[in-house]
């Protein structure tokens, strides 16, 4: 039981820290979870960009890939470390999906080719991926599939709908098809990778409740897609998809996020003078502030307990589902209590001439409600917990 | 980062889980609570035996120089089985500092004894003030010659009714920061002017008012220096309120159980009544808020162990725990409906004990206040 880092891994953290403090402007840092979602304009999109670029120089698109295939071969552990920091600059350079849906998915089931080709692409920079999981009728319920996938010669032809791909311009995603048209619920299934441009194609952008086009609605209308572009078995994707849903609920994005909205509230509380006095010194706001930091370290810890359990092989039960409920708990509390110190002012979005830093508090506070949905909603993840932690009758 | 224990530390956990599992059910435990005394000294004897009590002192001393963190593992398992004695304040808020602060002497004159089961230590520092910071001293200690005249009183001294020797918290000198000017001496119990009175609490839990009338001690007595004592106090408690997080969780793994243990039997609506969504997801919550007990309190121990500093994740740990145990316990009482109500069941042996243990060493609030500080506000 240890709980400190390693020499290396700290020397690491400061790496990855010094090369933020040096790229990054802290006013480039909106307030959501990944900045890269509240892109407003060309100019912060060339920005993020360039991050990128000087990212894929760095090898830093694929930190805990092997080497063959553009990445560093670095531990798992370094890999949450960097993301860590990354999110707690807002991430410009990163597309998640890369690192928690591609990597994993084409590690464990790519064939060589596929890795070859895709994750080198990806670590030199030079594409995006989302995962495309749900669909308008398979939410929590994601083998209720009804895109199918009708094999022609060398080629699959893609017909359905994909709603709430996180939407990075993104180049390509992955989901799931029907390969069985007699099969129903989660037999017969494959997983699929497709580049955006293929004709058939169209992405609209649903916009969230921030005002931003965070989110893809995919249509695939008769869209040709080469046999190679499946990953792993036919109609086995679930078993594969199953390994990528699994790292996507550690969602370790997290914990920047959440160490970065408590330095904003921190900081709006010491700053802000009510009565003549800092926020601060009324005890009832202090010691709000200090039940969220007790509650972001209790979540730090249960999020590293994942992440050790992944670098040492053991096999994750519900311990991912229980990080992300109270990750995403304590997120909500967090921007909550956010707003309500900042009274009538968190009212204010960025840009008035009466708001301050502190308008970010309302883009977390907005963006904030789609991450307990997002990767397995609070209720499935309870689900998980009493069925597999607690083994309770079903 | 390690989230897992050694083979040694687990083989710990095993022994003493299925020691406890024999020699504390839970009739004993109840029945200590109407005994005179609070524990049992056969029972005593057997874990001095064991080594239990000499786990974190040094071998020349009799003990086996096991870390902290260590010992928090047989702490939990104490805790799983609400273990009734005064084992946390004779070893830890007493022995502990005595081993960091005493002198040679001193150490080994009560070391050795408390090793083998022989000295029962408490801590006497709170007060009626209910205070746990340096302000809430006002017993004092006058200089008179060679001695010190102790006179104050005393609350919530855990098994007063049975020490053979009291660490009082008590205030030499006057000073403008009121964290100097306190002084710790080690204090026979069975001194003239020293009257102790058990009180009546939720926990049956043998904590004591201890009234010190013109008890005379010799300088000999002081722990560490004059006007220093507030130093190890501060110390003592982080590991108290620690060793109190060790003691929660063990109790609160045990609620979890018997809760999901129930649902599985209980049979209404012709189906478990676990089966019924609400029931796991309060299940589901229980084991979240515990796993995440579990590591506050280690990664606490782990760097009491390690002397880093600790301060922020004590207190981390017992406002968590803190909040954790009371809701466990409220939450698995009522799942077990009626029956969690009443007095047979063994549940409310827990509620009781998880308010008791939320107080003990720093309340929530206590707690929040120290983390505000570490944070810089």
């Amino acid at each position: 039981m240890e709980f400190g880092f390693s020499e290396q891994e700290e020397k690491f953290r400061q790496e990855v820290r010094d090369f933020l403090n040096k790229e990054i402007p802290p006013s480039w840092v909106k307030g959501g979870m990944f900045t890269q979602g509240e892109i407003e304009n060309e100019e912060e999109w060339a920005f993020w960009k360039s991050i990128q670029r000087k990212l894929a120089e760095k090898g830093w698109l694929g930190i805990h890939w092997p080497k063959e295939y553009g990445g560093l071969g670095r531990s798992y552990m370094d890999q949450f470390i960097f993301m860590e920091e990354m999110s707690y600059r807002g991430g410009p350079g990163i597309a998640p999906a890369n690192i928690w849906h591609l990597g994993p998915t084409l590690l464990a089931w790519g064939t060589e080719e596929q890795k070859k080709t895709h994750l080198l692409r990806a670590a030199r920079g030079e594409t995006l991926w989302i995962d495309a999981m749900a669909e308008p009728d398979a939410g929590s319920d994601g083998v209720n599939i009804s895109t199918t996938a009708l094999q022609d010669r060398d080629y699959y032809i893609i017909n359905g709908r994909k709603r709430w791909g996180c939407l990075v311009p993104f180049d390509w995603f992955l989901f799931l098809a029907r390969t069985d048209p007699d099969s129903t619920r989660h037999r017969g299934l494959s997983v699929f990778m497709a580049d955006v441009k293929t004709p058939g194609i169209t992405v609209k952008p649903i916009i969230d409740l921030a005002g931003y086009a965070y989110w893809a609605d995919i249509t695939l209308d008769n869209a040709r897609l080469p046999k190679e572009n499946m990953i792993g078995p036919k109609n086995e994707g679930w078993t594969v998809i199953l390994n990528t849903l699994n790292n996507e609920r550690i969602f370790v994005d997290i914990l920047g996020g959440m160490r970065r909205t408590l330095d904003l509230i921190i900081r709006f509380a010491k700053e802000t003078k009510r009565n003549g006095e800092p926020l601060v010194k009324n005890p009832a706001i202090r010691h709000q502030l200090a039940q969220l930091a007790i509650e972001a370290e209790v979540t730090r810890l249960l999020y590293y307990r994942v992440v050790w359990f992944r670098e040492q092989g053991i096999t994750l039960i519900h311990e991912t589902s229980l990080a992300k409920v109270l990750g995403n708990e304590t997120m909500k509390h967090m921007v909550t209590t956010g707003m309500e110190i900042m009274g009538l002012h968190g009212q204010l979005k960025a840009g008035s001439k009466w708001a301050s830093f502190a308008a970010k508090m309302q883009q977390a506070y907005l963006t904030n409600p789609a991450w307990a949905i997002a990767g397995g909603t609070t209720e499935i993840e309870k689900n998980i917990i009493a069925w597999m932690g607690l083994k309770m009758p079903r | 980062m390690n989230f897992g224990f050694t083979e040694e530390q687990e083989k710990l956990r095993t022994a003493a889980r299925d020691f406890l599992e024999k020699e504390c059910s839970s009739s004993l435990v109840r029945e200590m609570e109407e005994d005179e005394k609070g524990y049992s000294p056969e029972l005593w004897h057997k874990i001095a035996e064991l080594g239990w009590l000499g786990l974190p002192f040094p071998q020349k001393y009799g003990g086996s120089s096991k870390t902290f963190l260590d010992l928090v593992i047989l702490l939990e398992e104490m805790g799983r089985v609400l273990l009734p004695g005064p084992f946390v304040p004779t070893v830890v808020c007493c022995g502990l500092p005595i081993l960091s602060a005493g002198t040679e002497e001193q150490k080994e004159e009560f070391l050795p004894k408390i090793v083998k089961g022989e000295l029962i230590f408490t801590l006497a520092l709170t007060e009626p003030n209910g205070r746990y910071d340096a302000q809430g001293i006002e017993a004092s200690a006058t200089a008179d010659g060679d001695d010190f005249i102790i006179n104050g009183t005393k609350l919530f001294t855990p098994y007063a009714n049975v020490a053979d020797y009291l660490l009082c918290a008590a205030r030499t000198s006057t000073r403008k920061n009121k964290g100097q000017g306190i002084t710790v001496f080690i204090v026979n119990a069975h001194l003239p002017g020293i009257a102790v009175t058990v009180l009546d609490t939720i926990a049956s839990d043998k904590q004591c008012e201890v009234i010190f009338n013109n008890v005379r001690v010799p300088k000999g007595s002081i722990l560490d220096k004059l006007d220093r004592g507030w130093k190890v106090m501060e110390s003592a408690q982080e590991h108290a309120a620690t060793a109190e997080c060790a003691l929660m969780i063990g109790g609160a793994q045990k609620v979890l159980e018997m809760t999901v243990n129930y649902s599985k039997e209980r049979i209404q609506y012709g189906r478990p009544i676990g089966s019924f969504q609400v029931f796991q997801h309060r299940c589901a919550d229980m084991l979240i808020e515990i796993d995440g007990a579990k590591f506050a309190t280690y990664q606490a121990a782990w760097r009491l162990s390690e002397e880093l500093p600790s301060t922020m994740q004590a207190s981390v740990a017992k406002a968590w725990v803190n909040q954790v145990y009371q809701r466990v316990c409220a939450d698995g009482a009522h799942l077990h409906g009626g029956i969690g109500f009443s007095w047979e069941h063994d549940i409310q042996l827990y509620l009781r004990r998880a308010k008791a243990a939320e107080v003990t060493f720093g309340d929530t609030d206590f707690h929040q206040d120290i983390v505000a500080q570490q944070l810089g506000i």
